[in-house]
């Protein structure tokens, strides 16, 4: 038995992990050639999975941005959310006491099951929280005349 | 936490690799500028209500509610601020009676002011 996994586990985030720890190694190579296009380096948001009335809600944070900073793109089967800082703050005349909080960009994908209905997602924006609500697909059985 | 035979046996690949860190203490940044400082502690998904704001000798102590009825079915959490809290050195230099506290976009602002730097030389004679 291979597939010890329910059908409905399939909010890995294998890809852009790995996209994200090739851009961290490519970006610290320290080597300072131009290339054509930069490459960005974000930060994984945290996000929590719970599980609703015929379906899951996901909560992803991105504390400190704005709701108009933050895209919901479904591309194919992958849900890709960003968190794009419109304006890098100004820090003159500005001493850090204590710096913890990453000022990159956030981004975090999931992959869709192909259980959940695309039409019914729907998602809300609440203090630094993305909450996005995934909903299964209505099981349809119906028979086929046969001729 | 997941045991080891869960993480080797019952995980796909992705959940492996994939970060299984868990944020329950709030990250800060701390902030002194020419009139006072401001403390950014990012606590995202609270309400304004779920917070408390103390000040303890010479720290600011920020506190999350512990949210039992939020026991709710979670199949995955990264990140809970329930029941934590968290202390910050307050400076000398600070007004503590201007501090102000506001929650905008997941993070708690606190913002106190400097005391006037205008100081009085004192003037001590040398017996």
């Amino acid at each position: 038995m291979n597939n010890k996994q329910n059908p409905f586990d399939t909010f890995n985030t294998l890809a852009p992990i790995f996209n994200n720890l090739m851009h961290e190694v490519l970006n610290q190579s320290g080597s300072k050639t131009e290339t054509t296009e930069t490459k960005e380096s974000f930060k994984i948001a945290a996000a929590n999975i719970l599980e609703i009335e015929n379906g899951y809600q996901l909560q992803v944070a991105f504390p400190g941005f704005s709701k108009e900073e933050v895209v919901l793109n479904i591309d194919g089967d992958l849900l890709k959310i960003t968190a794009t800082k419109a304006v890098s703050e100004t820090t003159d005349s500005v001493k850090y006491l204590k710096k913890e909080l990453d000022t990159r960009n956030y981004k975090r994908v999931f992959n869709l099951s192909n259980k959940i209905d695309r039409s019914k997602i729907t998602a809300e924006y609440k203090d630094g929280v993305l909450y996005i609500n995934l909903l299964k697909k209505d099981d349809v059985t119906f028979n086929i005349e046969v001729k | 936490m997941k045991n080891i035979f869960d993480i080797v046996f019952n995980s796909g690949l992705g959940d492996m690799i994939a970060t299984d860190f868990y944020q329950s203490i709030p990250s800060a940044d701390i902030v002194e500028t020419d009139g006072g400082y401001k403390y950014q502690i990012a606590i995202p998904g609270q309400k304004k209500e779920d917070f408390s704001v103390e000040l303890d000798n010479n720290y600011i102590k920020v506190s999350v509610i512990n949210n039992e009825d939020a026991r709710q079915a979670y199949k995955r959490k990264e990140f809970d601020y329930s029941g934590s809290s968290r202390r910050f050195y307050l400076s000398d230099q600070a007004d503590y009676k201007s501090l102000q506290a506001s929650y905008t976009n997941g993070i708690l602002l606190i913002e106190v002011n400097k005391k006037d730097s205008v100081q009085q030389k004192i003037q001590i004679d040398i017996n």
